[in-house]
């Protein structure tokens, strides 16, 4: 079948029908399996929400609590996973890369991949915690069956036994964020679960691409941010100086909402709650008067959005819930585990491949030069005197506005060009100076077959890697517009 | 939000472009970096073709040597993946486990995308055939960098130096699998390195995909029947139950091609070769007669359908041909495709486009919250 459709990144495709959770970007609503998040934010545990997650349906007390004993009973990690944490540790990898060692490495006794998925989602926290502790000079604490899933991480990460308010909060944090449609990390694990491989594979897949800085580094933005604002430069000035120079504030924006996102409004409240009576709520102060400058200072219907996206107010709430800043991405992680093994099993279920194309726009068909006959003009690799010094000719020869002009009027004609159509396009006005630089470009980087012109290939490349931007262009700012949370 | 068209398994959509391989589906040709497959396994050898993908041009004699030695240099296993190995070889996990949890434990973090992609090409191998003598209770044989590619992946798992036909017809196999476009694997580590991820993450994320049974896991059950059909020397009677049984005839048919796969053809050739060196004792024979009566079998049963040879057909022929055992043949092929595989996200990573697509919805709407007491 020939792709009919191209849609890079298919920000304009449905992938499959789901019935996991609706997004409604312009309300800015969400739902899983029809229940507002605000609901699942506070009503339910994450063994709850994981449940409901997995079979469309709230448990009742009696399904609750045997899923609560069977995650419980899957929390523990193997030898093999302890010492590919410890060496992580010890090499100080950061926590999602340990986070991939750990679900890579663990297995389950049981060809039953619902059981399967249920360990996963059971690990995930042991994975993190272990290796924190071990970053931390200590040794894992092993998980307690009797805490629920949310207590028992306080409990591996502190060996303390948690507060009940410090738990709700964590919990509406896991909650908050345990699904979200198909983000760039559930999409990850479905096209793994396509092929009907495993849950863990898919799962460190999942974490693969949370590791990228668009997440996890955004999360670290938001909190430097915050204690900056706090410190140095006011929210007003701050903001004010972001914006005039074009630059994006962290933690707006979304790829998918067009404006609020419910579950930013959630976090805040759940950080305002956890915060009372806290002596030091100075990163909630921070986190308010970026909001409010951020609404007074982008006007409506201008291009940076002006509401803060789920990661602004997570960091505020992580942090009043004392979790180091390294381990935001893996608390996210940990939470959106559940999301992630839905979506694989429906993918998986679905028994559909994704198998998408591409668009060829490689070389045309190009003839095999045997070796001995191979045009080593630039070489990338033996940097010896001589070809050294022939690149010094090339750059000596590309040393001349006029020249490169003349590479790029090639590059950008549809088809080989010939003398008068090159001439006109060119603005060198006197004759015997276009001719100069065309002969000196002739056989190097430009080729004379026949009565035309055309780009060589070493010309070709040069014109790609200079004039498309790779070098001149400066370096582009980077958003949080991630679109993973 | 515009109600976007749904596209279950995205086969007609082309989600990015691509520089590496342009695939015809209705002629039947693949072409990599401009090169013909056909072309590049009869004359290539594997460090070539992966020079060929990496820099988009053939190297010179000088640039091939210094490219060899470089990938040779970095086939050592860091310990604790030996250590990892040897005690997953001890609960007898899947070899394709065993990769992922080799690849995941590597440490690359920090190294520029192009080392990453070196470093997982020339380490592969290694995880495989270290995973596979821990399995048979022997210790890894340690790569010699004097070796070539394909020549050092036999010699590891042996011991002793392979003969130049075989390896020949293992380059000739890594060469024609090297690359097919956005097949779910590549997919899948582009889409993790679309997020600016690391190369061991996506390679990780790759090699979980292949693990699939939907995606490369038919050589396995082709070699069954071909050994099948070998003994009961009726290719007829062994694709017609099949054909009756309503089930796939493993080998045929390919989500892209609609004519004869070009890599089955390259494949064919060089068991052809393989049966000529070793007299006759490979499946050869059996398989290009269960090809034929396939062939014209399918025709007839699927008029409407274009089920052709595939490359996993004649993949079967050549690796059971070299001795590699069926349990390693999608390693076999990771091998290979984690070329294609880190030099798509090497592309992507030129200009990352966030995979970001959506599900249509259609599940329950609006329920209220009920209390558990009362559920």
């Amino acid at each position: 079948m020939t792709p009919s459709i191209f849609d890079p990144g298919l920000t304009a495709t449905a992938i499959a029908e789901t019935s996991c959770s609706d997004i409604d970007a312009d309300g800015g609503t969400f739902h899983v399996r029809g229940y507002p998040i605000e609901a699942i934010a506070t009503k339910a545990s994450y063994e709850e929400a994981t449940w409901l997650l997995r079979n469309g349906r709230l448990p009742t007390t009696d399904a609750l609590e045997s899923f609560r004993t069977e995650l419980a009973n899957r929390r523990s990690i193997s030898e093999p996973v302890h010492s590919v944490l410890e060496t992580a540790a010890q090499e100080n990898r950061s926590v999602m890369e340990a986070l991939r060692m750990g679900l890579a490495t663990a297995t389950v006794n049981s060809d039953d991949t619902l059981i399967a998925t249920s360990r996963v989602v059971a690990i995930c926290p042991t994975i993190v915690t272990a290796y924190w502790q071990y970053r931390e000079g200590g040794t894992p604490i092993q998980p307690h069956a009797a805490f629920s899933h949310t207590a028992n991480i306080w409990y591996m990460l502190t060996g303390m036994e948690p507060d009940d308010a410090t738990v709700a909060g964590l919990e509406t944090y896991l909650t908050t964020i345990i699904e979200h449609g198909v983000t760039p990390s559930t999409f990850a694990a479905r096209i793994v679960g396509s092929t009907g491989a495993d849950p863990f594979s898919a799962a460190t897949a999942a974490v693969g691409a949370l590791t990228g800085p668009r997440h996890g580094g955004a999360l670290t933005r938001i909190h430097a941010m915050f204690q900056h604002v706090g410190a140095v430069e006011s929210p007003t000035t701050f903001v004010e100086r972001r914006l005039t120079a074009g630059e994006s504030i962290p933690g707006f924006g979304h790829s998918v909402y067009t404006g609020c996102d419910q579950r930013t409004e959630i976090l805040k409240q759940c950080a305002k709650t956890v915060l009372e009576g806290h002596s030091d709520t100075s990163l909630l102060e921070a986190a308010t008067a970026l909001e409010t400058a951020v609404h007074n200072q982008v006007g409506a219907g201008a291009e940076h959005p002006r509401t803060p996206n789920v990661d602004f107010y997570a960091v505020v709430l992580l942090d009043a819930l004392a979790v180091s800043p390294p381990l935001f991405p893996a608390m996210f992680a940990i939470g959106r585990t559940a999301g992630w093994m839905a979506h694989y099993l429906e993918q998986l279920e679905s028994e559909t491949l994704l198998r998408p194309r591409s668009q060829y726009d490689g070389p045309k068909p190009r003839s095999w030069v045997s070796r001995a006959d191979r045009d080593a003009a630039i070489s990338d690799e033996e940097l010896n005197p001589d070809t050294l010094a022939e690149l010094a000719n090339a750059f000596e020869l590309l040393s001349e506005p006029s020249r490169l002009e003349l590479l790029a009027i090639l590059d950008q004609a549809s088809k080989p060009l010939s003398y008068s159509a090159f001439r006109e396009r060119s603005s060198i006005q006197d004759k015997g100076r276009f001719n100069y630089h065309l002969r000196r470009l002739r056989g190097t980087l430009i080729a004379n077959v026949g009565a035309t012109y055309t780009l060589r290939a070493p010309g070709q490349r040069i014109v790609e890697r200079l004039l498309d931007g790779d070098i001149t262009s400066s370096v582009g700012q980077t958003t949080d517009c991630d679109g993973e949370a | 939000m515009v109600d976007n068209s749904l596209h279950r398994g995205v086969e007609d959509i082309a989600v990015t472009e691509t520089e590496l391989s342009d695939i015809d589906g209705e002629n039947g040709s693949l072409i990599i970096r401009g090169i013909p497959i056909k072309v590049l396994a009869n004359n290539a050898t594997f460090e070539e073709c992966c020079y060929l993908l990496f820099n988009d041009r053939l190297p010179t004699e000088t640039q091939l040597a210094t490219f060899q030695k470089r990938l040779s240099e970095h086939r050592q296993l860091p310990d604790r993946v030996s250590t990892l190995l040897s005690r997953a070889a001890a609960e007898a996990v899947h070899p394709m486990d065993a990769v992922r949890m080799g690849v995941a434990a590597l440490d690359l973090d920090g190294k520029p995308p192009a080392e990453q992609a070196v470093r997982l090409v020339a380490v592969l191998p290694t995880i495989v055939a270290a995973y596979w003598r821990y399995r048979a209770g022997e210790a890894p044989v340690e790569p010699r960098t004097e070796l070539r590619h394909a020549e050092n992946y036999l010699y590891m798992h042996t011991g002793t130096e392979p003969e130049p036909a075989v390896v020949d017809a293992l380059e000739a196999y890594l060469i024609a699998v090297i690359d097919h476009g956005l097949n779910a694997s590549t997919f899948v580590a582009r889409s993790i390195v679309s997020t600016e991820s690391d190369l061991v993450s996506a390679i990780t994320g790759a090699v979980g995909a292949l693990k699939g049974p939907r995606h490369g896991g038919a050589p396995g059950p082709v070699l069954e029947t071909l050994r099948t059909v070998a003994t009961t020397g009726s290719p007829t009677a062994s694709v017609e139950s099949v054909l009756e049984s309503g089930n796939r005839l493993m080998g045929f048919g390919h989500r892209v091609y609609r004519t004869r796969d070009p890599r089955a053809a390259v494949l064919a050739s060089v068991a052809e070769r393989l049966d000529t060196h070793t007299d006759g004792s490979t499946l050869f024979e059996t398989a290009s007669s269960f090809e034929a009566v396939a062939r014209e079998k399918l025709a007839a049963h699927h008029p409407d359908r274009r089920l052709e040879t595939n490359v996993e057909f004649y993949t079967a022929v050549v690796l059971d041909g070299i001795d590699i055992p069926p349990a390693l043949f999608t390693p076999t092929f990771a091998v290979s495709r984690v070329v294609g595989w880190t030099t798509h996200c090497l592309e992507e990573l030129e200009d990352p486009k966030l995979v970001r697509p959506t599900a249509r919805y259609t599940g329950k709407r609006d329920r209220g919250w009920t209390p558990r007491s009362d559920r």
